[in-house]
């Protein structure tokens, strides 16, 4: 990465935790400053490579988040801003642990306001057992970085212009196996057991028939999407604006699919399957909220600098 | 902590105590950042840039500073200068630096040595 594309990292880095009506105003100007700062650290850099003179500026002139903290007004910044969002984080975690209190308190059945009782002393629980070790980790990073500040360093992000095509075709593959497997689990079984595999594993991935009536198609239609636009980036190369819009949406539909199919019913008609495919489901959404999360921030980090 | 290490930190809490004023009495007329931190370095009074942009902004949204936009000499740049409250609490801020300055003067007269 050349100094040029450092600067803009870093300056897209410092402007995604400032309010977004400020991002563009304070980005000219900061890469201006920084271009100017970068012009008299050349002068007096002995024969370092340019690269390096303008990692060491930036380096020097903070961490992207307390350079914004300095820069926010008064009121904006009530705690020194963190990597991952504060409220994205706690309303995520209360999201997260809702679905699953949800998913708990109907498997356990009973009257209705037995299960609305269960669901809600479980979302508040698991929201504050969550809250109670998220303000921990970032106590426990904030102790780290002081106590190690070269691992605290700013470090410039791969550009996500440029998609892996080799990468992608793995990806590709894999998902168009496991979608496979998904509609004929009993193939899969024929397969790794020379079709010698015992009636009752055969049993044990049978669909339960209420999941077949519309779980099944929506997860197939989304996961369809999917495949279709995996193809699609791996033809085309690179990422633009707008497949990075299509990539968030069906992050939105297919976490969203997932989370509808785990408070459903069940999957499975074998209750352990169901347990464990549940289970996974339960962490696949986690992953997709934690993923959508991040794809926002960097959409909203991404600032034209001209 | 040694001697050194003390002196090192209450330097720059010193040092800390002044940069608004610092700043304010170069800002008479219209300058961008680097060139007023070139300039307060030139003049004995080295502010680091990650403090010093962001003060700029920060005065600039309490009515102390005004700034423009000027592409005059190639890529833009945001010009900063003291807005008619900001020369008035400059020349207040000057006034009460200068009585602190007598006032610490006469305290170290009557210091130990």
């Amino acid at each position: 990465m050349n100094a040029d594309r450092l600067l803009d990292a870093y300056v897209a880095d410092v402007v995604a935790y400032l309010p977004r009506d400020q991002r563009a105003d304070l980005a000219l100007e900061l890469r201006g400053l920084l271009a100017d700062e970068l012009a008299g650290a050349r002068a007096a850099a002995d024969g370092l490579p340019d690269e390096q003179v303008a990692l060491d500026m930036l380096r020097a002139f903070g961490r992207p988040a307390d350079v914004a903290a300095r820069y926010a007004p008064a009121g904006v910044v009530v705690v020194p801003p963190d990597p991952v969002s504060l409220r994205a984080a706690v309303v995520g975690g209360a999201v997260v642990a809702g679905i699953v209190s949800l998913a708990t308190a109907l498997r356990e059945g009973g009257e209705a306001l037995l299960v609305l009782q269960r669901f809600w002393y479980g979302t508040v629980t698991l929201s504050l057992l969550w809250g109670g070790l998220f303000a921990g980790g970032l106590a426990v990073a904030r102790w780290a970085r002081g106590r190690w500040p070269s691992g605290a360093e700013w470090r410039p992000r791969v550009p996500r212009e440029r998609f892996n095509r080799v990468g992608g075709a793995v990806g590709l593959a894999a998902a168009a196996v496991g979608t496979f497997v998904l509609i004929r689990p009993d193939l899969m079984l024929d397969v790794l057991f020379g079709g010698r595999a015992a009636p009752a594993a055969y049993a044990a991935f049978e669909y339960d028939p209420g999941f077949l009536r519309w779980g099944a198609p929506a997860i197939l239609a989304v996961l369809g999407a999917e495949l279709v636009f995996l193809g699609y980036l791996v033809v085309r190369g690179r990422w633009d604006d707008r497949s990075r819009r299509v990539d968030i949406w069906l992050t939105v539909v297919l976490t969203a699919v997932m989370a509808a199919v785990l408070v459903a019913g069940p999957v499975y008609r074998a209750r352990p399957t169901d347990d464990v495919v549940k289970f996974a489901l339960l962490m696949f959404v986690i992953l997709g909220v934690v993923d959508l999360v991040q794809k926002l921030r960097r959409a909203r980090g991404r600032v034209e600098l001209t | 902590m040694g001697v050194e290490g003390a002196f090192d930190k209450l330097e720059l809490e010193l040092r800390r105590g002044v940069v608004v004023l610092a700043a304010l009495s170069q800002l008479g007329t219209f300058r961008y950042g680097y060139e007023l931190r070139r300039s307060l370095a030139d003049r004995g009074m080295p502010i680091e840039e990650g403090t010093l942009y962001p003060l700029l902004r920060r005065l600039e949204s309490q009515g102390v500073l005004v700034s423009e936009w000027r592409t005059d000499e190639g890529s833009p740049r945001r010009y900063y200068t003291l807005s008619a409250e900001g020369r008035v609490l400059y020349r207040k801020l000057a006034d009460a630096w200068r009585g602190l300055h007598q006032t610490v003067d006469q305290l170290l007269e009557g210091g130990p040595s």
